[in-house]
């Protein structure tokens, strides 16, 4: 049910865009090329696919970026996920919110007037979360009691982890106003306030942790609205 | 266009290679009990003939040996474990050689270790009961640890 709400919002989302694009500007037949500032939302529907894809996943990521200067976007993202992480030794619910902030430095010529984006950037992101553990494994060589498998939820609440991106993508415009964008990025943990007796092994925003090195990767796959404040000559 | 399909490639074998995946058996497991038989006279370690060791209501028999020190599992998520200890054993005659209860009463703690290996539990031996009985081979228990995190050394003494 859920799902197929979800599909509801996004092909309105979508038809909402379409229909505001259709609302762009003239052409202005300058000798000069103008390009758009202004500011763009978005989602992120990587997560939406992973949805799809993975039945024990939530997750729902606004994206947005200002254009700042030329080449300089000021971009910002919002989210909250849930997870089911399972494997042979332990079951875990992580579910928690958000929030990311940093540059886009747009490092494509665009001829004409084209308006697309190839950038590298960074964000700064910070996460809280819950853990819950439904069940583990005692690690026991010895077999003999069959008692290694332990059903015993415990709770580890109000963590919170902060962390920087590095983030190379491109956004390219399909429609006037409508972006679409794949990026990758490389995370590196700052800081995180670890559970007693437990590990942060997901942590929202920032994906998978690993414990013996606190480097992790992500991508996106976004279609952003831009909203046109005013346009510039190119320099 | 080269670029990119060099940081895709990059970007799959990020995703590929996972080492904490994987329980290094170097990790220690859940820490057994070491029980050490002791000679009631010289306090030098002596070894049980024909011990036979088997779980309270476990129908599988732990170890049939002659042996000076063992480890023993506990139960992970009880405080009590009982073990019958019978010295002399003959594993053609059923009842044979001398059977002794020994009821071992501790508190256990789940410690985390990581994704890959789980948990471990270890224990904190508050006491050991050894059932009266007419003719008790045991003759006396000392706990010497009562910290059980590893295998390292005997954690009983039992004097016989």
């Amino acid at each position: 049910m859920k799902k197929i709400y979800m599909l509801k919002y996004f092909i309105s989302f979508l038809t909402l865009t379409l229909c505001l694009s259709n609302f762009s500007q003239e052409k202005t037949k300058d000798s000069l090329y103008k390009s758009t500032y202004g500011l763009k939302l978005g989602i992120d529907l990587s997560k939406q696919i992973r949805m799809l894809t993975e039945p024990d996943y939530k997750g729902l990521v606004l994206i947005g970026d200002y254009r700042f200067s030329e080449k300089i976007y000021i971009a910002f993202e919002i989210g909250s996920e849930e997870k089911l992480v399972e494997n042979e030794v332990l079951n875990f619910n992580t579910k928690g919110s958000f929030f990311k902030t940093g540059i886009n430095y747009n490092i494509f010529k665009n001829i004409q007037d084209l308006e697309n984006e190839i950038y590298i950037g960074f964000r700064f992101g910070s996460a809280q979360f819950d853990h819950q553990i439904n069940s583990f494994t005692i690690y026991n060589t010895d077999q003999y009691w069959s008692q290694n498998n332990i059903k015993n939820p415990i709770s580890h609440d109000n963590l919170i982890a902060s962390w920087l991106e590095f983030i190379v993508g491109f956004n390219a415009q399909v429609v006037k106003n409508l972006y679409m964008g794949l990026n990758l990025k490389v995370n590196r943990l700052l800081s995180q306030k670890t559970p007693n007796n437990f590990n942060n092994l997901y942590i929202p925003g920032f994906n998978k942790v690993l414990e013996n090195n606190n480097v992790g990767v992500g991508f996106s796959y976004t279609i952003q609205y831009q909203i046109p404040f005013f346009r510039k000559v190119k320099n | 266009m080269k670029n990119k399909s060099l940081l895709i490639c990059l970007f799959l074998f990020l995703l590929s290679c996972e080492p904490d995946d994987i329980c290094l058996s170097s990790i220690e497991d859940t820490p057994k009990l070491i029980l050490g038989f002791y000679d009631q006279n010289t306090g030098e370690l002596k070894e049980v003939n024909n011990l036979k060791i088997q779980g309270l209501s476990n129908e599988e028999i732990y170890t049939y040996q002659t042996i000076d020190s063992i480890g023993i599992p506990l139960k992970n998520s009880e405080n009590l474990t009982v073990y019958t200890l019978t010295k002399d054993f003959n594993e053609n005659t059923s009842n044979s050689g001398n059977e002794d209860k020994i009821y071992f009463n501790y508190n256990y703690n789940w410690n985390y270790i990581s994704r890959a290996c789980g948990f471990i539990t270890t224990y904190d031996i508050q006491d050991i009961i050894i059932k009266n009985d007419s003719e008790n081979w045991i003759l006396n228990t000392e706990i010497i640890e009562t910290n059980i995190i590893d295998e390292k050394n005997i954690h009983v003494k039992i004097f016989h």
